[in-house]
């Protein structure tokens, strides 16, 4: 049956009013545009998770970031050829002596370089906490590192708590560490 | 000639939505042939609400306003929608997309993932499930449309004489400890556009530069050695800039070369880039569409029901 000339125009209107609104409103209702995320550094990433990757381990074998869950991690993203990571290491070693029965783990995750460019260094430097060899590179690229040194530091939950770019002093690492070890809850610092 | 202008305009806005990356549908041409044909719907739906064509003019003014709907959700996004971004990152490197409200995971990848290529592209958003793009595949979130782009990628290494791993970086890059080399830069060499990259191998105080060629650009290569595939070309600087004595060599995918003291490897493949394109709003698609399929069934129906029932077949039979 023909619709009659007001049925049609009432539709009509109807819905050219329907359509405009919800045409203006698909172009105003949110943002545009998308926001680079891949640079701005390691601080950027507090909150996330923190990515695990099995490489190999110094000690033999291979290794992960998440084998330490449940315990404070603080990574160091390193390279032999680096001198501020050089220059790190004996505070880093001190720092885990001394909070390793807190519960504390330093795991230094060298990057890009082969198990016996490490190996050789480690033994210089008398290094004991437990030393990751990264030679696909997978944790830098994915902690965001802008540089190394590149520390990170994970929560009992897994969660990145905070990520620095550049050398630390003993204090800083301290600073860094000392909440989340004094804390029972899995994030608070 | 308003049903073939109908369906002109609804196959317009399908191919928006079916093709959203192609920069065609925000020029001014594609919003005026929308609109030359949404005016001749409009002229005809004038035309029939006064009687013009009779009783099928009004049983087809249905699917001319679904048309209409849908062409105006097609201009209205022509005109005002973003044109298609492409997003490239580093494997490992994480991207906000603020049209879906979601962040896209570019996950690492070695050599092996860059030579097979399939390494996928995770959009996760808020308050959805992650989704995973495998490359070339698309997905539609509201009026936005994903697609993960493969692009040449290749994953370089770098070793001393004696074999061993050196760390390769990006000092220009963001993602400063990737070692995949995504030929963001173009740089003319021989009168031509050349993709490249650049890293520095630290540990040896060297920079380096790698150029992409693709199969068969180089006439001649196969004349010495090379056996027709793309390759790479090395340069490598010492720590002052200057090209060091030997630092230039070509290899295919895979394979080593020893130059300025380095050896050498790139694994040639793809990674993903992410494009992101504007569609039509889907509320008005669905809306114009289920108007315009709607009224069609509807105008078919009263059509074949409107037909006056055959005569018999010769005449009346009189009886006098």
């Amino acid at each position: 049956m023909p619709l009659s000339r007001n049925v049609l125009v009432t539709i009509v209107v109807a819905v050219a009013l329907v359509a405009v609104a919800l045409g203006v409103n698909s172009y105003f209702g949110g943002n545009g545009g998308v926001i680079g995320g891949g640079g701005g550094g390691p601080a950027l990433l507090a909150g996330t998770p923190a990515q695990s990757y099995a490489v190999a381990s110094l000690g033999g074998g291979s290794g992960s970031l998440s084998r330490y869950r449940g315990r404070v991690v603080l990574v160091n993203l390193w390279a032999t050829w680096c001198p501020p990571c050089r220059s790190e290491t004996p505070a880093l070693e001190r720092l885990y002596r001394q909070d390793r029965a807190r519960g504390l783990v330093v795991l230094g995750i060298d990057q890009g370089e082969s198990a016996k460019t490490v190996a050789s260094f480690v033994r210089a430097m008398k290094l004991t906490y437990p030393i990751l060899v990264d030679e696909e590179q997978r944790y830098g690229g994915s902690y965001a590192a802008i540089g190394l040194p590149t520390t990170v530091i994970v929560g009992r939950d897994g969660k990145i708590v905070r990520g620095i770019d550049g050398a630390l002093s003993f204090a800083q690492m301290r600073e860094a560490v000392d909440p989340l070890l004094r804390s029972t809850s899995p994030t608070q610092g | 000639m308003a049903l073939i202008a109908a369906g002109a305009v609804v196959a317009l806005v399908g191919a928006y939505v079916a093709v959203p990356r192609w920069g065609g549908f925000h020029a001014w041409e594609y919003a005026a042939a929308l609109v030359v044909l949404m005016a001749l719907l409009a002229s005809y739906a004038l035309g029939a609400r006064t009687g013009r064509d009779g009783d099928v003019g009004r049983w087809l003014m249905l699917p001319i306003i679904g048309a209409f709907i849908i062409g105006a959700a097609g201009l209205i996004d022509g005109l005002l929608g973003p044109d298609s971004d492409v997003v490239q990152r580093a494997p490992g490197s994480v991207a906000v997309v603020s049209e879906v409200r979601a962040a896209a995971f570019f996950p690492a990848a070695d050599a092996g993932d860059i030579g097979r290529g399939d390494v996928g592209i995770t959009v996760r958003r808020r308050n959805g499930a992650a989704l995973v793009l495998t490359p070339g595949s698309r997905a539609y979130v509201g009026a936005t449309a994903l697609q993960a782009v493969p692009r040449v990628a290749a994953y370089v290494e770098a070793t001393d004489d004696a074999g061993e791993r050196l760390t390769v970086t990006q000092p220009t890059n963001p993602a400063f400890l990737s070692p995949v080399a995504l030929f963001s830069t173009l740089v003319p060499i021989g009168g031509r556009q050349v993709p490249a990259d650049s890293f520095a191998i630290p540990a040896r105080h060297r920079a380096l530069k790698v150029f992409y060629f693709a199969a068969g650009s180089i006439p001649g290569l196969q004349a010495r050695g090379f056996a027709g595939g793309p390759l790479v070309l090395f340069a490598v600087d010492d720590e002052h800039g200057s090209l060091v004595p030997g630092g230039i060599a070509a290899a295919p995918s895979g394979r080593f070369v020893a130059i300025g003291g380095l050896r050498l490897r790139a694994t040639l493949g793809t990674y993903p880039a992410l494009a992101v394109s504007s569609i039509p709003s889907p509320a008005l698609l669905w809306l114009g569409g289920a108007i315009f399929l709607g009224g069609l069934l509807s105008a078919g129906f009263a059509l074949v029901r409107s037909r006056p029932p055959s005569a018999p077949a010769g005449g009346t039979l009189c009886i006098t």
